[in-house]
């Protein structure tokens, strides 16, 4: 098995990872999160097209749909690859949006500190009584990704948040 | 430079937005930094990833007016204020031309006269002298996102105006980024040269304040019968009079602090216990003789709305 031995530093684009490795490093994941919102075109005749686009300048009330794509990079198996986003400033997540092949999405309501299923999620009321969270208390994601990642494995996990 | 596009960001909370102002604010950058942490041989590593977005400028405004109620007014009255709310609920900084239009109301209606926009600069919700004119291009407000402004439109009353007649004035503010159709983009007009997009108000806001004309009047009048000891009507020494004093409101307002004094003739003496309010024995809180005004009887109708009808005052003097 031969080691990436050289420094490898990444930022071709905003958007992909700064990586640098240490001299010993067998391989890394190469990440990369990018974010896309539909534009809709209306022709002349009234008739709309939707195309998937760049969230690059984006209006409030617009669905951002947020990738994570993952690649394995070098020689070795990558185990127990944990990817958090938490959700972003004036964002909020939409109810079902998260996905991910072959990964055990939770979510968190406290910055990452405890996470679970929607269904389990709660919050504290002003008043100190608990009760049901819903995705505008949700902070983070998090996609638990199941098997072993072999050299050259990619994957994306994604989810959908509202600008406020 | 401004591009009317046929083009506009597929929406999903679009029917919200009218409702509710946005939060994030224009040319705010919004990071997403996902995290990857795994294990190669044990050892554990972490990786990040980021994306920018940069928030478009949505364009929205909204005004209200602010009154509540019909503002009661009467013939004739000058410098009588509408009360408007201008408020940028788009999220950018932005500057609104306002225009004053009138409305025709259907049934009994007055135009309201001589009328100018002003700023309600001394907070009070009506028209003050230290309030500022408002002239278009000149002082139009500028507006950072979420804040508000009180405008007044001041208008005179025209002294022919009849009794609950409707006078309305409309306050317009036109955004100065973008109005137009939902989704018109002002290309890179927005603060920091993002693009501005017109929100689901076209950036154009209007709202009708309504002016009533409410009057208050009282009709008075006097009369007279005298009966002489005798049974006859003659004004003879020892023949009693009695007055009956009739005041009857009218209009759609109220009329407040109504008092009737009436001096009781010379040589004539007041019957005590004759001083009548509707056939009802005027107590001593209500009125009296010779207290409130010297050689007068006095009665104190208080508040009467214009509906309230005739009330008849009686009272008995004597000729000495």
């Amino acid at each position: 098995m031969k080691s990436i031995r050289v420094l490898v530093s990444i930022a071709l684009l905003s958007g992909w990872a700064s990586i640098v490795l240490a001299a010993d490093q067998q391989g890394y994941i190469k990440l990369q999160t990018v974010g896309f919102q539909q534009k809709v075109t209306v022709a002349k005749d009234g008739s709309k097209h939707t195309d998937t686009v760049p969230a690059d300048h984006v209006l409030p009330g617009t669905e951002v749909t947020w990738d994570v794509k993952y690649e394995i990079i070098g020689t070795a198996s990558v185990t127990g690859a944990v990817i958090t986003d938490p959700i972003p400033q004036d964002m909020v997540y939409v109810a079902g949006s998260a996905a991910g092949d072959n990964a055990d999405i939770s979510f968190s309501v406290d910055g990452g500190k405890t996470w679970g299923k929607p269904e389990t999620l709660q919050v504290k009321n002003a008043d100190g009584t608990l009760r049901g969270a819903t995705p505008k208390d949700y902070t983070d994601i998090r996609w638990i990704l199941k098997s072993t990642l072999a050299p050259g494995a990619k994957g994306t996990v994604s989810f959908h948040a509202t600008l406020q | 430079m401004r591009k009317l596009l046929l083009s506009l960001l597929a929406l999903s909370g679009a029917c919200a937005m009218g409702v509710r102002a946005a939060d994030a604010p224009a040319g705010s950058v919004i990071v997403n930094t996902a995290q990857v942490s795994y294990q190669i041989s044990g050892t554990p590593y972490t990786q990040s990833a980021s994306a920018n977005l940069t928030v478009a400028q949505l364009v929205d405004v909204t005004v209200t007016w602010q009154n509540g109620s019909d503002v009661s007014v009467t013939a004739g009255a000058t410098n009588q204020a509408l009360l408007f709310k201008v408020t940028n609920t788009g999220n950018g900084p932005d500057v609104f031309t306002l225009g004053k239009t009138l409305v025709t109301p259907a049934g009994t209606h007055f135009t309201p006269a001589s009328c100018l926009v002003y700023f309600d600069t001394a907070n009070t919700g009506v028209f003050d002298p230290s309030d500022v004119l408002y002239t278009s291009g000149s002082n139009d407000p500028h507006l950072a996102q979420n804040q508000s402004q009180n405008m007044l439109i001041v208008c005179n009353v025209p002294s022919g105006a009849v009794d609950t007649a409707l006078g309305e004035m409309q306050l317009g503010a036109t955004s100065k980024t973008a109005s137009g159709s939902f989704g018109t983009v002002n290309a890179g007009g927005g603060v920091g040269g993002v693009d501005a997009v017109v929100g689901t108000t076209t950036g154009i806001s209007n709202a009708i304040g309504i002016y009533k004309v409410s009057q208050f009047a009282v009709a008075y009048v006097k009369s007279a019968s005298v009966s002489a000891p005798g049974g006859g009507h003659q004004a003879v020494s020892g023949a009693t009079i009695e007055y009956t004093l009739t005041v009857t409101p009218s209009g759609s307002a109220n009329g407040a602090n109504l008092v009737v004094t009436d001096p009781v003739p010379a040589d004539t003496t007041f019957v005590p216990g004759s001083l009548l309010l509707n056939g009802a024995v005027v107590g001593a809180g209500t009125g009296d003789f010779n207290v409130t005004v010297p050689g007068a009887v006095t009665v104190k109708l208080g508040s009467l709305a214009g509906s309230a009808g005739a009330q008849v005052v009686k009272f008995q003097v004597t000729i000495n």
